[in-house]
């Protein structure tokens, strides 16, 4: 037996056991694998792990805060993805399976010059049943160009999710996305932290894939 | 009328290529279009270097002057509002020594070195002769902020006019002499920084004699001062010439610092005092004292017939005067010039001594905030030290030095008076000219030159007046008509001289519009249609025809104040928010002590005490001379609100100015030439509100700019950061406007009463809206204000000049206010710097209007580079082909790729042709080896760079040139990433990323058009992943 089979054989052994216990298995998506870095136009999509990130609307980069000059949010020394002008990032899962938002950290990137206007971090989760659950958070506030990095929590609606959308918005008042950005909605985001959990059934059918997998690999070994 | 200015290309900051032996050893190209060398011809080597040279060593703590407490157990120095630095606190004495204790450890490791000077109070450092060894082995210590090599500057006068034996009319300075009476600078005190002082000149004598008039030390007379104000702790340094005798209440301290000086191998002529004693050639020093701080009621003497024929004053008469010599006169003109290690060493005295403003008439760096000097004057600024500096000599370009936002720079302008002169015929026609005459010519017989030849001498030669063409018989007595020749100042003065040689009382030369000869005697120029008159006078009445000619005067309708077309022009070439210069005063045409012309051997014996020697008075014009003006006025006002910053007084005076004119009478609009306007005492003495700053804001200035503010201001993570157009200076100054700016000021009232303050403001082009609109503010109460600019017809590049107002109703406090439009603000370069290849980087645009956006990249390409070596002296030729469609081309040195780094100094110029032939296209000649020229779209042609080895260690050093010709069609590894739409008067993110191999320099440039594919901008791209 090659160590290739047996590790094959192994995770779907885990796979399998996953299913009795319909385990959840925790994410954080850190945008820190070094081949991430550079831009991404609307439509690209790079994938971390599971998850799929999609940049949307305007261009996204991924990269460390340095690569933002003066107004490079404060408090990551690890790459991150910056959502610039009025752009949002999407995130799926490559497998398909429903997962939870548990929190995200985000910082406001101002223009230079800097736009009169508030905005708000927005997650916007679609879920398996086409439901929207959306929250805006505000972001933490600076003197200066330079904003900081804050950890968010998502409420536990964002659970059983498709895709989550992560963009920000016009703030007036209590009055959220009201007013056009006009490029100044721009936000830099990181440590996305997800939880997949498989439904009952789909965890079977998955285990039951893997398995098949190890099989046709094994024949193919011989 | 206009004012001659004088070729000043010997008296401009040094051009370190100016004085090289140029012997280009060509490097033959490979002739392909990727520019190659092949081997370098090492020649022109002139001179072997030495080992050893001047270096300013900057330490990482604060100086005494802005010292506010970082150190655990170490009480802060930085003195309050209103008091001057005491280096005798006990806290000024523990700091002190803790200061000596870390350069000790610092020198330490530099063994057997010996400072030339040590630095504590305005700098934290030394200066001493290093190797280039010990040189980078000090700059790798963390104690050690900075190490570069001493620079010699020049003092900044214009010499075209030299008055010797001529006497001046009284009320020369009688505008200032009226500001005078009320306040003369009492208990203030003015430090020269500059060639040392003419101790035997009244204008600095504590005495006056029986006839009321200031007399030298050695004259007997009542002293009319007292002690020295109290905080004074400076000193009278005895030397060559110069004993403790000399000083006195009024000239309360002499220092002098040639350490530098010497150590660069310089020796002093043979009329040089090793001592306070002024040593240049034009009393350079004893001309600026007694310019800002000089007794009033001085005689002007006339050499000619010992008269006195008029009186003159500095602009603040009763200040004291202390003098730090720094500047001096060497065997090899090259080497005469104020070196940097001394000049940190007089601005450290003159702060510790307790100095309230410094004079600084004296060239200075056009693009570094951080330079040694200007990093003295901003901890002597934080110290409350007022500084005055000269913009430069080398106008009308755009040459505007000491562009520090924390001094005060001054152009040079005309002064209405001694401009002009007149002839009153026998037949009572009045007829004008040019003149600077101090004597007259009373009633005399008038005589055509032409027709009194001397024997032998041609009448043509006559009519000219030409050397010993003259017949002495026909001339003793008479007023001669010469007509112009060759139109030279050479030839006027040698026309003038050949009439006083065959006794002639006065000149008047046909027909010239020149002005401002020093003729021997007096002399006046007029146009054709004037001589013309005179002479048909002269000939219809023969022998009867006399004259007198006037004293110079103010003519009616003489234009002034013009700007000298000498005087450096901005804008500010290190950031063009800033205004410089900051004003102008008068420097042309300037009266004021002089040294007189003596021989070596009247030399010695003033050394050994066997000789008084006498004073003179002399003009010199130059921005050397306007910016003592200032400093006098700052005295003024340093007297009138003793607890004023320095900003404050710069806003008083930079706020209530006067018209500047062209020579046509028409207001002159262009600010380049005088920032704020003319230097206006009377105004700026009226308080009113000031726009006032400190330590803590030209910190955030310093940091906003991506520099670190000096030691002891803070660092920028607890300083922050400003907008270089948002520095609290009088002056609002916005470069690159994309559709509209707000700049954020804050006043003060330093009034006695409250008031109700309304703006008012004018800039052609822009609409400016100023919030509030009216401020109400008690005495001593400051609030801020915005001013909005938005461009409405202004043209697209062009600076656009006005003003902002603040009237209390009575009058009005005037900002000048300055703004260019840009049609699409995108950043001239994009720079990254990291180890790996891949990358992003994102920067933004600025936007005139809504609508889409694209864009085109092109790059990234590595620079080529050739490696050679070079020595002092050397050049060294390199060819290059540029093709077609090349957007931007570069040359570069830098110092990491040097040996020696920044304490090598090469020189990088180029040319539009191969060999280093054809045309100088670009020069870069700084300090150090950071150089870098960049040609824009450069026509498809040869091209050329040359390096020159300005100073570098004995035996050469190696460096790379590296060049990056920029042209599309080239393998595309940059790509770039815009919004899908931009916004009017908004700001976009654009990003750029690539994926290249590590270890270059690469460079590449975005091309950005509009949605008719209109080219509106680009931004050059530098990726350094080495």
């Amino acid at each position: 037996m090659s160590h290739s089979f047996a590790r094959l054989l192994g995770a779907a052994a885990i796979a399998v056991l996953g299913v009795s216990q319909a385990q959840a298995s925790t994410t954080v998506i850190d945008f820190n694998p070094v081949d991430l870095v550079g831009f991404y136009l609307p439509g690209e999509s790079f994938v971390q792990g599971s998850f799929r990130m999609t940049t949307q609307l305007d261009f996204g980069t991924v990269d460390v805060a340095s690569a933002l000059g003066a107004v490079a949010p404060t408090g990551n020394a690890t790459q991150f993805y910056f959502s610039a002008n009025s752009g949002s990032l999407r995130v799926t899962a490559t497998d398909a399976v429903p997962f939870s938002l548990n929190s995200f950290s985000a910082a406001f990137v101002p223009l230079d010059p800097p736009s009169l206007q508030t905005t708000v971090i927005v997650a916007k989760g679609t879920t398996v049943g086409n439901v929207e659950v959306v929250t805006s958070w505000a972001f933490a506030s600076s003197l200066s160009t330079r904003f900081p990095f804050a950890n968010y929590a998502a409420t536990p609606a964002f659970a059983n999710l498709k895709s989550v959308d992560f963009y920000a918005c016009s703030r007036v008042g209590s009055m959220i996305c009201t007013q056009p950005t006009l490029n100044n909605g721009q936000f830099a985001i990181d440590n996305i932290s997800v939880t997949a959990v498989p439904e009952p059934g789909t965890a079977l059918l998955l285990a039951l894939g893997a398995l098949g997998l190890v099989l046709r690999t094994r024949r193919s070994l011989r | 009328m206009t004012v001659r200015s004088t070729p000043v290309s010997t008296l401009s900051p040094l051009s370190p290529l100016s004085h090289i032996a140029l012997a280009v050893a060509v490097l033959v190209a490979a002739g392909s279009l990727q520019a190659q060398t092949t081997k370098a011809i090492a020649a022109g080597d002139t001179k072997t270097s030495v080992a050893r040279q001047t270096y300013i060593v900057q330490l990482a703590d604060a100086p005494l002057a802005s010292y506010s407490g970082q150190v655990r157990g170490m009480a802060a120095t930085r003195p309050t509002a209103g008091a001057r630095l005491d280096t005798q606190s006990a806290a000024a004495r523990a700091y002190t020594s803790y200061l000596d204790v870390q350069r000790n450890a610092v020198l330490s490791r530099v063994r057997g070195v010996k400072p030339l000077h040590s630095y504590s109070v305005a700098f934290n450092g030394f200066s001493a002769q290093l190797t280039l060894a010990q040189a980078q082995q000090l700059m790798s210590s963390p104690d050690v902020v900075s190490v570069v090599p001493s620079e010699v500057r020049q003092i900044e006068t214009t010499r075209t006019t030299e008055f010797l034996g001529l006497t001046a009319p009284g009320g020369v300075y009688s505008m200032l002499d009226a500001q005078s009476r009320n306040v003369k600078g009492e208990g203030v005190i003015i430090g020269i920084v500059d060639s040392g002082i003419w101790p035997e000149s009244p204008a600095f004598g504590e005495k006056i004699g029986a006839n009321g008039r200031p007399v030298p030390y050695h004259q007997p007379g009542t002293s009319v001062y007292g002690p020295p104000p109290a905080r004074w702790a400076g000193t009278c340094q005895a030397g060559e010439g110069f004993t403790a005798a000399m000083c006195s209440n009024k000239l309360i301290g002499a220092r002098f610092y040639g350490a530098d000086f010497a150590a660069s191998g310089a020796i002093r002529t043979s009329l040089e005092y090793l001592s306070p004693r002024d040593g240049a050639t034009s009393g350079h020093g004893s001309h600026t004292a007694s310019t800002s701080g000089g007794n009033d009621l001085v005689p002007v003497l006339s050499a000619v017939n010992g008269v006195t024929t008029g009186l003159m004053s500095g602009v603040a008469p009763r200040a004291r005067i202390a003098a730090y010599k720094v500047c001096w006169t060497a065997t090899v003109s090259a080497q005469t010039g104020c070196y940097t290690g001394d000049m940190l060493a007089a601005i450290d005295a003159a702060v510790a001594d307790g100095v309230d403003v410094i004079n600084f008439s004296i060239s200075g760096t056009q693009l570094n905030f951080l330079d040694p000097i200007e990093v003295a004057f901003l901890n002597a600024s934080n110290a409350g030290v007022f500084v005055a500096a000269s913009a430069g000599n080398s106008g009308p370009g755009n040459t505007v030095a000491h562009m520090s936002p924390w001094l005060t720079t001054v152009g040079a302008s005309t002064h209405d008076r001694s401009q002009g002169g007149s002839i009153t015929l026998g037949n009572g026609t009045v007829l004008t000219g040019n003149s600077t005459n101090f004597i007259g010519a009373r009633n005399a017989g008038m005589v055509l030159s032409g027709s009194i030849p001397a024997v032998g001498q041609l009448a043509a030669s006559a009519n000219n007046c030409l050397a010993n063409s003259l017949d002495a018989a026909a001339a003793a007595g008479k007023i001669v008509v010469c007509a112009i020749g060759t139109n030279t100042q050479a030839v006027r003065l040698a026309m003038s001289a050949e009439v006083a040689r065959a006794g002639g009382v006065a000149a008047v030369i046909t027909a010239t519009a020149t002005a401002l000869d020093p003729h021997t005697l007096p002399a006046l120029h007029v146009t054709a249609a004037t001589g013309t008159a005179i002479r048909d006078y002269v000939t219809a009445q023969g022998a009867a025809a006399t004259g007198a000619v006037s004293l110079s005067i103010n003519l009616p309708g003489v234009v002034a104040p013009v700007m000298a077309g000498f005087s450096s022009r901005g804008p500010n070439l290190a950031n063009g928010n800033i205004l410089k210069p900051d004003i102008t005063g008068p420097g042309v045409a300037i009266i004021a002590t002089n040294r007189p012309g003596l021989s070596t051997a009247q030399r010695d014996q003033i050394v050994a005490g066997t000789l008084t020697p006498p004073w003179t008075n002399g003009s010199l014009q130059g921005t050397s001379m306007s910016s003592p003006h200032v400093a006098g006025s700052a005295a003024l006002l340093r007297q009138m609100f003793p607890t004023w910053t320095p900003a404050a007084i710069k806003s008083a005076l930079s706020t209530n100015n006067t018209v500047v004119r062209l020579s046509d009478g028409s207001t002159d609009t262009n600010r380049w030439g005088y920032g704020a306007g003319h230097l206006n005492p009377n105004g700026a003495i009226v308080p009113s509100l000031v726009y006032d700053a400190g330590m803590a804001d030209y910190g955030r200035f310093l940091c906003g700019l991506g520099l670190a503010a000096p030691a002891g201001m803070g660092n920028c993570a607890t300083l922050g950061s400003i907008k270089p157009w948002d520095l609290n200076l009088s002056s609002l100054t916005a470069a690159g406007v994309v559709v509209s700016r707000t700049l954020t000021r804050s006043v003060t009232n330093v009034g006695a009463s409250t008031a109700t303050f309304v703006s008012s403001t004018s800039l052609p082009g822009w609409d400016v809206l100023v919030t509030p609109a009216s401020l109400t503010l008690a005495p001593g109460a400051r609030a801020s204000f915005t001013a909005k600019l938005t461009r409405t017809s202004a043209a697209v590049g062009a600076w656009t000049f006005g003003s902002l107002g603040w009237s209390d109703g009575v009058r009005t406090i005037t900002s000048p206010l300055s703004a260019q439009a840009l049609a699409f603000g995108s950043p001239a370069q994009v720079s990254d710097q990291r180890s790996s290849g891949r990358g992003s980087r994102v920067f933004t645009v600025e936007s005139s209007y809504t609508g889409t956006i694209s864009m085109a990249a092109v790059g990234l390409v590595p620079a080529l580079q050739d490696g050679v070596s070079i020595t002092t002296g050397a050049v060294q030729c390199f060819n290059f082909a540029v093709p077609g469609g090349t957007q931007f081309a570069r040359w570069q040195l830098f110092n990491a790729d040097t040996q020696g780094g920044a304490t090598t100094d090469l020189d990088l110029e180029v040319f539009n042709a191969a060999n280093c032939t054809g045309t100088n296209v670009g020069t870069a000649a700084a300090g150090g080896s950071d150089e870098v020229v960049t040609l824009d779209n450069p026509p498809s042609t040869s091209y050329s760079a040359r390096v020159t080895g300005y100073a570098t260690p004995a035996g050469g050093a190696t460096y790379k040139l590296s060049t990056w010709i920029v042209t599309p069609g080239g393998p595309v590894s940059l790509r770039v990433a815009g919004p899908s739409s931009v916004y009017e008067g908004g700001a976009a993110s654009v990003a750029l990323s690539w994926n290249v191999p590590t270890g270059s320099r690469y460079m590449g440039n975005v091309r950005f058009l509009d949605g008719s594919s209109a080219l509106i901008g680009s931004s050059k791209v530098l990726v350094d992943n080495r």
